[in-house]
């Protein structure tokens, strides 16, 4: 897991069910709608993973496998891997694999890297046979990891089209961040004098609407030299 | 519930692949929590220095440290993300300045942040003596064909000629000149 | 997505230094590239250059172009049915075919004999060629133990283009079957500053590409 990675932090926040075995002070506060100042020995709460890890490390409460990683799920995922949906599970693999660390479960471990594999091969083969279609539903039932290699495949073959077509060569209006580039086009023509600054030339600011309609054809290098 | 605020945002930055607004009440929310959980911390330990190793107050330490560390981290990863996506901007805008609506988006240090990189990248550039951001493909014509979408008026390019920019007239000018004028959406390529 | 592969247009710029036979009709002293001299053109007299010369010639009607050996009708069609016999591993082509090929039937389809029918060969070339990739890459994943990761796959004669093009989702995807089997994490998870240094190289190289 990676310090800065956002998903790694998400995925972090799963839940596990954590059993006290001592009284805790001032922990009440950690149970919704509990009036307790402290916790007491024996309550049973759902903790994330980033807080339960430690407390179970040192033995201060007992921990129990989300039932998501519980028999009958693992169950479908071993026999129909490519059926799943992983909607309600972004984070299935990426902290399965912690899980299956923090419970010593080998057999998880396992079966998500063969589940992983297996999906592997279906979402590579819809990433390239996919071609304009809305992607959303499909990424919806991936979990992040696999979105990630959807999205790999799926840029690099329409990648290669456009470069098939012939399209690659023109320059493209800037879709990088959706939302700054649809925040220019409707932001005001100074703003389009200052953007030229850039290659430290003025404009000069002022609109002369004469010659307007002169196109101006220049040279083609070869001719040049 | 501890972090909450945190994880929010977090939760914002991966809802975008653009960069959401400056969540100021969110980070400063969490900070204060920070503050909230280490005071607490430490007044419990001092006050129970004797039983401090005891499970009752250890687990009130191990949750409250852990706690303090995880708010830390989402702050620290939510503004790291944000210098990412800011660093990104700039390299496929290849512009030196922010746009309005882009600008009041980011935190004044963010905004300072921007033109120090652009500064470094300018100066960068300037040395070696071309624009990195504008070629990242290998480029297949020296001139290209561009029609003006907004209205620029007279400009003055980077190779030192001028030209008016007049909306819906067609020009073919040198693409290393223009690219960064085609991005922004001012000119359009014709192919 | 550029960290791990060159683009389809990095690729043909690649091809383009690759020479190739052109007959000028003009006459010129040598030109001098950084790259190397060529020429003096002397009006039908075959000359070898780079094939990005060669297109910038010919878009000026300046010559015309001889393709090369293996692009005529007789030995693609030879390929292609070598191709389809073989189902394990792929026929030798040129390491840059599918860029030169494409970039001499877009622009000098008039030097080009037998165009329609050459055209339709690389197609089917590389629709084979293709399919045959997915199935030996399924053929791959299926015959590994349950705990076996995947580590390397052997494409002998693939080509620049086509490596380039499956190596994103490959890499990506073997990457993380590594990750879940040699996960021992749960028990450091501050490792800051190594991922630190991670995150901030990430979005440079990518630029530099």
């Amino acid at each position: 897991m990676s310090y800065f990675d956002i998903n790694d932090i998400l995925a972090e926040e799963q839940k596990i069910t954590c059993n006290f075995f001592y009284d805790a002070y001032n922990l009440g506060q950690l149970e919704e709608g509990s009036r307790d100042s402290d916790m007491k020995k024996g309550s049973s709460i759902d903790l994330p993973y980033w807080m339960a890890l430690p407390l179970a490390k040192s033995n201060f409460v007992s921990v129990i496998m989300p039932l998501s990683y519980q028999d009958e799920y693992k169950n479908k995922l071993n026999t129909e891997p490519n059926l799943i949906s992983m909607r309600n599970f972004p984070y299935y693999d990426k902290i399965g694999v912690q899980l299956s660390d923090f419970f010593g479960d080998r057999k998880l471990k396992l079966l998500l890297f063969k589940a992983f594999r297996d999906r592997f091969l279906d979402i590579y083969k819809k990433s390239v046979n996919l071609k304009e279609t809305d992607i959303s539903k499909i990424l919806g039932n991936m979990t992040y990891q696999e979105r990630e290699v959807f999205t790999y495949g799926y840029k690099s073959s329409l990648e290669y089209d456009k470069w098939r077509s012939r399209k690659g060569e023109k320059v493209e209006k800037n879709t990088n961040n959706l939302s700054i580039s649809s925040s220019l086009s409707s932001s005001s023509s100074n703003n389009n004098n200052n953007n030229n600054n850039n290659s430290n030339q003025n404009s000069s600011g002022s609109n002369k609407s004469s010659q307007s309609t002169t196109v101006k054809k220049r040279k083609r290098m070869f001719d040049d030299e | 519930m501890f972090t909450k605020k945190a994880i929010d945002l977090i939760i914002e930055l991966r809802s975008t692949d653009s960069i959401p607004h400056y969540n100021d009440g969110s980070i400063k929310a969490t900070i204060d929590e920070i503050i909230a959980l280490y005071e607490d911390l430490i007044k419990t330990i001092t006050e129970h220095k004797e039983q401090k190793k005891e499970p009752y107050y250890l687990t009130h330490a191990i949750t409250f440290h852990n706690s303090i560390n995880r708010d830390k981290r989402c702050i620290l990863a939510y503004l790291n993300e944000r210098l990412n996506r800011i660093k990104e901007f700039r390299w496929s805008s290849g512009q030196s300045l922010l746009p309005d609506l882009l600008k009041e988006k980011l935190s004044q240090n963010e905004i300072q942040f921007f033109s120090d990189y652009d500064k470094i990248l300018t100066e960068y550039n300037s040395k070696v003596g071309l624009d990195l951001t504008v070629d990242p493909q290998p480029p297949k014509e020296l001139y290209i064909e561009v029609r003006v979408i907004k209205e620029l008026g007279e400009v003055v390019l980077n190779s030192g000629c001028t030209v008016n920019l007049n909306l819906n007239t067609t020009h073919f000018l040198k693409r290393s000149d223009i690219t960064t004028l085609v991005k922004n959406g001012s000119l359009e390529h014709i192919l | 997505m550029e960290d791990i592969a060159l683009s389809p247009s990095q690729i043909e710029f690649i091809a383009e230094d690759t020479t190739i036979t052109v007959i000028p009709n003009f006459k010129m002293e040598s030109l001098i590239f950084l790259s190397g001299e060529y020429g003096p053109f002397v009006p039908s007299f075959p000359i070898d250059i780079p094939l990005w010369l060669a297109i910038s010639l010919k878009k000026k009607k300046k010559c015309t172009i001889t393709p090369p050996d293996w692009m005529t009708y007789n030995k693609l069609q030879s390929r292609y049915q070598e191709e389809n016999k073989i189902n394990d591993g792929f026929v030798e082509l040129p390491e840059n075919f599918i860029e030169i090929s494409i970039l001499l039937l877009t622009n000098c389809p008039d030097d080009i004999k037998d165009i329609n029918n050459i055209q339709r060969l690389i197609e089917n070339i590389l629709y084979r060629r293709e399919s045959k990739l997915k199935q030996s890459f399924s053929n791959h994943l299926k015959s590994l133990a349950d705990d076996e990761s995947l580590t390397t796959m052997e494409f002998k004669n693939f080509s620049m283009m086509e490596i380039n093009k499956v190596r994103p989702p490959f890499v990506s995807g073997a990457n993380k079957l590594y990750k879940i089997q040699n996960s021992d994490s749960g028990n450091n998870n501050n490792s800051q500053s190594q991922s630190a240094s991670n995150t901030s190289s990430r979005s440079l190289f990518s630029k530099k590409q």
